[in-house]
């Protein structure tokens, strides 16, 4: 008897599950659908339709996937220099108490300086090129990548370490065959932060001084009026987004398959 | 009168999409002042008769009974309270706002009686002084007094005590027990407690309900008698060596049951 | 009292030697242009390579006395000095701080919506997750075109209210910050609000507590942590959020007059001011919120943490295993038996 009215539920259970993805589906679904027809073109000037954008897109897709080329390639080597820095000086920190405490007040100095503020300085410095956009993002990566790998590599139990330590490991075994991995999970974490932060810092620097990358892009379509193609180019830099997102997901789930994800916070 | 009673009580989970027979055909009862331990495997149900007699789960079968009401009822009169295994201390309160708890949610809260209340109650699980401590700054042992004088708060007749000492050591543990009888002699209340520890069953109660695991159903409900007030000497006890054999193997032949069924079923 | 602790160290004294020596460097390096180009020649004598020192002009960045002065002294032409900086940087400051709370204000009560109604939640929280992680500063240039296209309407120009709304800047600059600030805010008050654990919901359950006294007695206070986390970095990005609507397209704040460095009117010690003046604000604002969470939540680590950053990094503080440290306990147990 019961069981069968609990098999029910279960049934109830699948269901739910297929509702937790077409649900959001369809709610985005409609909201596009009413943009539309409902709105149409009574507000043209501000919400032009969804059609009409995605139609913008596929024309201008050649311009937008040129200037996203440049914007990806700032993100990327600005992250990839950042994070590998970050890596590095979390190591020190952890293995020299005199190195953290000499470092540590001047990242969070440099943390706490807007992008805004760096950026003039760093274009005086290097000049308006790619330099000082990467080294923009490189500063805006390392200080996420730094505090979540010290958190990773401290954050393991002392009896695996003590366990590690009668097992006669050296202190570079133990920190390859323990520290490192346990640390990835955390890396991970960061690096969601700090990989859309990438795209973040590339479009604003190139707000301020760029001809080329989707952030000049916007700012030449906003002075030139076309509304449309600006709109465009915020679809391109969505999906751009999404994508590096969806990249470092995927890199997470392939290079920790023992899979403990930090949620996020 | 007894204050609870439970008559062919039945529940049933899911769990990873397959139905689970957490208790099966469960009937006793627990009389007034009484103290009754449940003990049995991990996983066999013990928390979940808690939780039916205290109304936070339905059964799908059978009835229950606690006081004269349903569980439902008897949670909005106040007739019992909760202790978890983990203190639950809200770290924003002090010590003492943490004890009033149950009377700020109580509609008609009297400010000062119930902060008369809670100081009494402090002292009498021995934390005078601790009033105005935050809960971060106790210790193990002295969150679970804490605890235990919120669950006086109300003054129940009922309290529900779901392994409340397991994450204490073993010394810890002694002390809470030998305090937990003596507020108990102090106060009129019917104690259910569910432990994994054959030792601290026996110590306690007045008697033990042995459970059985998948399903969970009742293999003895075995009657402790030995003299009060207790002393911790008792454990080391001829009479009280016997209960707890007799538990021992009652539970041995369970699990030994239950192993041989699942492996059993594991073969191809 | 207890923050004062932190200039008994002796790093603090340190640090801020560190500080005055490199100011006081620079104002002696930049008093003169041959000092940069004797630098810049002994570089590339000894290593070959030729440092951008000419980027790096005395025009280009300005001593510290020059961008104090421009700040404290109004030139002739009226661009500089006190009343200058305070126009535009009400004007920043503003945006910010009204965008920052609109936008919080609405982020956290979505957020007790989408708590308590499930099928929302559902329907929403997939949608809200993405949008935190689309960098949602690309819609300023859009917003931006929007406003411009209103203000030439004429229906605006004429009617008062459209005109305070569309008119200036002002209003852009401030949804700007609420679409930054609203995602990330939402989210996590979100998850502060269903991090309750199990056993704190059967115990305020089982003293029959009402969703209404669950909420405000327990949910509340779970919540707080991560709406705080929240609100330090929204802190932080309206800012940025401000500055950048202003060097895209207004013609007030602090980020427009970073943005005319090159023009005709203002030079470089403009923008040197302007930088130091938002690097200020954010500090302060930051630093606002952050005396905020230590007092509404002086339990939590997160506050803990934060006293101990502020005595300098202690490695020994961090975790070893994953729970949290745990404060001494008062007494022993054995004291109150």
């Amino acid at each position: 008897m019961i069981v069968v009215e609990k098999q029910k539920r279960l049934q109830k259970t699948a269901l739910n599950k297929g509702l937790n993805w077409l649900l959001p589906v369809l709610c985005m679904g409609g909201l596009i659908l009413l943009w539309e027809y409902w709105i149409g073109d009574s507000l043209k000037f501000v919400l032009p339709r969804p059609s009409l954008i995605f139609n913008q897109f596929i024309q201008q897709i050649h311009l937008l996937l040129n200037n996203a080329y440049i914007t990806i390639f700032e993100a990327f080597v600005g992250l990839a220099i950042g994070t590998v820095i970050g890596v590095l000086f979390s190591i020190g920190f952890v293995y020299s108490k005199g190195f953290a405490k000499s470092v540590y007040p001047y990242a969070l100095i440099l943390r706490s300086l807007p992008l805004m503020a760096i950026l003039p300085i760093l274009t005086s410095l290097m000049g308006p090129g790619y330099t000082s956009k990467i080294t923009l993002i490189a500063l805006a990566s390392f200080f996420p990548v730094l505090i979540n790998m010290v958190q990773g590599l401290t954050a393991i139990n002392k009896t695996t370490i003590e366990l590690m330590q009668s097992l006669n490991a050296s202190k570079s075994e133990i920190f390859w065959k323990v520290r490192l991995p346990s640390s990835l999970p955390y890396l991970f974490t960061s690096l969601k932060i700090t990989g859309s932060g990438a795209i973040v810092a590339a479009i604003i620097s190139e707000y301020m001084y760029a001809v080329n990358g989707l952030g000049a892009l916007m700012v030449s379509f906003m002075f030139g009026s076309r509304l449309l193609d600006l709109w465009a180019t915020l679809l391109a830099s969505t999906i751009l987004s999404l994508l590096v997102y969806i990249l470092i997901v995927f890199l997470e789930k392939i290079l920790i398959p023992w899979g403990k994800h930090i949620k996020e916070g | 009168m007894a204050s609870v009673v439970l008559k062919n009580v039945s529940k049933l989970f899911i769990i990873n999409n397959e139905p689970f027979q957490a208790l099966k055909d469960i009937s006793f009862e627990i009389g007034e002042q009484e103290f009754v331990s449940i003990i049995g495997p991990s996983g066999c149900g013990k928390s979940t008769i808690l939780r039916l007699i205290g109304g936070l789960l339905f059964p799908d079968e059978g009835e229950i009974d606690v006081c004269g009401m349903s569980p439902t009822e008897a949670r909005k009169n106040r007739m019992y309270s909760f202790v978890f295994q983990d203190a639950v201390l809200f770290p924003w309160r002090s010590v003492i706002q943490n004890v009033q708890l149950p009377m700020e949610i109580n509609q008609k809260f009297d400010k000062k009686a119930s902060h008369k209340k809670a100081t009494e109650l402090l002292k009498l699980v021995g934390l005078s002084g601790f009033e105005e401590a935050s809960p971060n700054q106790l210790s193990g042992g002295m969150r679970h007094r804490v605890a235990l004088a919120r669950a006086l708060m109300s003054s129940p007749p009922l309290i529900f005590m779901d392994e409340p000492f397991a994450a204490l050591d073993e010394i810890t543990r002694d002390r809470m027990n030998l305090e937990l009888l003596r507020i108990w002699s102090e106060t009129k209340s019917s104690i259910v407690f569910v432990t994994h520890s054959i030792e601290e069953a026996v110590f306690l109660s007045d008697r033990v309900i042995v459970l059985s695991t998948r399903p969970g159903e009742k293999v003895a409900d075995i009657k402790i008698d030995l003299p009060r007030p207790r002393k911790l000497e008792l454990k080391q006890n001829e009479e009280s060596f016997v209960y707890s054999n007799e538990i021992r193997k009652l539970l041995a032949s369970v699990t030994q049951k239950a192993a041989e069924q699942t492996g059993m079923n594991n073969l191809p | 009292m207890k923050n004062l602790n932190i200039f008994r160290e002796k790093s603090v004294w340190i640090n801020l030697l560190v500080v005055v020596v490199l100011l006081l460097s620079w104002e002696l390096l930049f008093s003169n242009q041959d000092n940069l180009d004797n630098i810049s020649s002994f570089v590339k004598d000894t290593t070959g390579w030729r440092p951008h020192l000419k980027a790096l002009s005395v025009m280009a960045v300005p001593r510290p006395s020059k961008i104090l002065g421009i700040i404290t002294t109004t030139p002739p032409n009226g661009r500089g000095g006190w009343e200058f900086f305070w126009y535009h940087a009400k004007s920043t400051l503003s945006a910010a701080v009204l965008g920052f709370f609109i936008g919080d204000i609405i982020a956290i009560l979505f957020a007790i919506l989408l708590a308590y109604v499930k099928p929302l939640e559902r329907a929403l929280m997939p949608i809200f997750l993405t949008m935190r992680s689309v960098p949602l500063v690309a819609i300023t240039p859009l917003l931006l075109r929007i406003r411009f296209t209103l203000a030439d309407m004429d229906v605006v120009q004429t009617n008062p209210i459209l005109f305070s709304l569309f008119g200036t800047g002002q209003v852009v600059k401030m949804l700007v910050v609420i679409i930054i600030v609203f995602f990330p805010t939402m989210v996590n008050v979100f998850e502060g609000l269903k991090s309750i654990n199990p056993s704190e919901i059967e115990l305020m359950k089982s003293m029959n507590a009402s969703g209404w006294q669950v909420f405000w007695k327990l949910r509340i206070f779970k919540a707080m942590p991560l709406t705080f986390a929240a609100l330090k970095i929204a802190s932080a990005s309206s800012v940025l959020a401000v500055t950048v609507a202003e060097w895209l397209g207004t013609n007030q704040g602090l980020g427009f007059v970073m943005s005319q460095g090159a023009s005709a009117s203002l030079d470089s010690r403009h923008v040197w001011a302007s930088i130091v003046i938002v690097t200020i604000f954010g500090l302060v604002f930051y630093w606002a919120v952050s005396l905020l969470e230590k007092i509404f939540i002086p339990w939590h680590e997160s506050v803990i943490a934060l006293k101990q950053a502020m005595n300098g990094l202690e490695l020994d503080a961090l975790p070893d295993s994953s729970p949290a440290p745990q404060p001494k306990p008062l007494a022993s147990e054995e004291g109150t038996a």
